[in-house]
């Protein structure tokens, strides 16, 4: 099996699906930012409440559908 | 009329205006801030020939061993190929009811005749312009999606209010005090048309512009001031207006964005409208005359090689000047505005004895 699974070619797109990547990531790093603030100021949140919690089978298919649109994000950059 | 950008939509727009600030930083690299293209493009003369492609081959294999160079090319290909999805995302992100308020804005003051029978020109259609996704028509809502989230909250963001009093400043550069009839042409949603009736409050405005989705976002616009702006679907080239009847004849960065023979046409076209004593304005970037070796380089490589505005070289190569008196108008001048001599503006008179 091949290491070299892109080819030099690609490595403008592996660029661009790096930024993509930079910019999903910055997104979920503000909404976590504010609903953190939100949360804490309504006195809702313990400490240790987002550390230790383990979702139900509603939120994952929540969090399986909006992990999809993320990937798919990245995959469009790598194969524009 | 009131709308908030979502969470998605905000903090994407932050990190569009953030990856521009801060990737714009690497153009004071030393292998870019000292890349000098030749004696031959320091303020090129309008209308003489240069050897374009081979300045920007050459200019580029230099460039090629720059680090800094291949990261902020990379940085901003993928800012030009992303904005438009971004605002449209963004869009698409926001509560239904804003669609509805969009519409019921589109009743009141101003009206937009449509031409549902108009043949788009081959120079026009389909392309998308800065690369910018969907062009200027491809969204039920465009118009929003370019004057609102593009305009106003990405580029306007961006360069701090600077926009609207580079318009302010082009609208009172016009030879011509009071105008009571004035026609701008390609008025997209209406930023410059904002900024003429600012400036000539008891104008009649007419202004047209190919795309109906932008227009119909002036005409949300012009109602949202309470004016009475007649918005017409056409061609600059091609109005079917009747001749001689404005006062002032004008635009705002459209020149750069059309082949060279339909600007002659457009210059025509303006001439045949404006009134006996009238005034010509044409606000558009900067011409390759006003610009040093390495401004040429530097405008031709990221507008017109990469930044899809497919006509910027030859805007840029015309003496405006030369074509403004060939269709007719005298007492021609063409300079920049201001301490950045931004935007550059033509102005001119239609001979009263015409």
């Amino acid at each position: 099996m091949s290491a070299n699974r892109l080819k030099p070619e690609d490595i403008d797109k592996l660029g661009d699906a790096l930024i993509a990547l930079t910019h999903e990531v910055w997104v979920l790093r503000d909404r976590q930012k504010v609903l953190e603030r939100l949360l804490a100021d309504a006195g809702v949140l313990a400490p240790d409440a987002v550390q230790g919690f383990q979702p139900d089978d509603s939120l994952n298919a929540e969090l399986g559908a909006e992990r999809e649109a993320l990937i798919n994000n990245v995959l469009r950059a790598l194969s524009a | 009329m009131g709308y908030q950008v979502q969470q998605r939509g905000r903090a994407s727009i932050d990190f569009l205006t953030d990856l521009r600030r801060c990737s714009n930083r690497l153009e004071a690299d030393p292998a870019i801030a000292g890349i000098n293209p030749g004696a031959i493009f320091d303020h090129p003369q309008a209308g003489t020939k240069l050897d374009f492609v081979s300045m920007q081959t050459k200019t580029l294999r230099l460039l090629s061993d720059s680090e800094a160079f291949r990261v902020l090319r990379l940085c901003r290909e993928w800012m030009l190929a992303a904005h438009g999805r971004i605002a449209m995302e963004a869009f698409a992100e926001m509560p239904v009811a804003l669609s509805a308020e969009l519409d019921a804005a589109k009743s009141g003051s101003s009206t937009l005749q449509y031409a549902p029978d108009l043949t788009l020109p081959a120079y026009w259609d389909g392309y998308e312009f800065h690369r910018s996704s969907g062009g200027w028509d491809g969204h039920d809502y465009m118009g929003f999606v370019h004057g609102e989230l593009i305009h106003f909250h990405m580029v306007g963001r961006a360069l701090a209010g600077v926009l609207h009093a580079q318009r302010l400043a082009a609208a009172e550069a016009a030879l011509y005090d009071a105008p009571e009839r004035i026609l701008e042409m390609g008025c997209a949603s209406g930023q410059f048309t904002a900024a003429l009736a600012g400036t000539y409050p008891n104008a009649r405005i007419t202004a047209l512009d190919l795309s109906a989705r932008q227009l119909e976002q002036a005409l949300r616009r012009g109602n949202e001031q309470g004016a009475s702006w007649s918005l017409l679907q056409a061609a600059a080239e091609q109005t079917g207006l009747k001749a001689a009847q404005y006062d002032l004849v004008c635009s705002y960065a459209v020149f750069h964005e059309l082949p060279r023979a339909v600007a002659e046409q457009v210059m025509v076209e303006k001439f045949r409208l404006c009134k006996p004593g009238g005034a010509l304005l044409m606000a558009d970037v900067k011409p390759y005359s006003s610009l040093s070796a390495h401004e040429v380089w530097n405008a031709d490589f990221w507008n017109q090689v990469v930044g899809g505005d497919p006509h910027w070289r030859e805007y840029a190569m015309t003496d405006f000047i030369a074509l403004a008196e060939s269709a007719g108008f005298v007492n021609v001048v063409w300079q920049g505005l201001g301490q950045y001599h931004y935007p550059y503006v033509l102005t001119g008179r239609k001979p009263a004895s015409h």
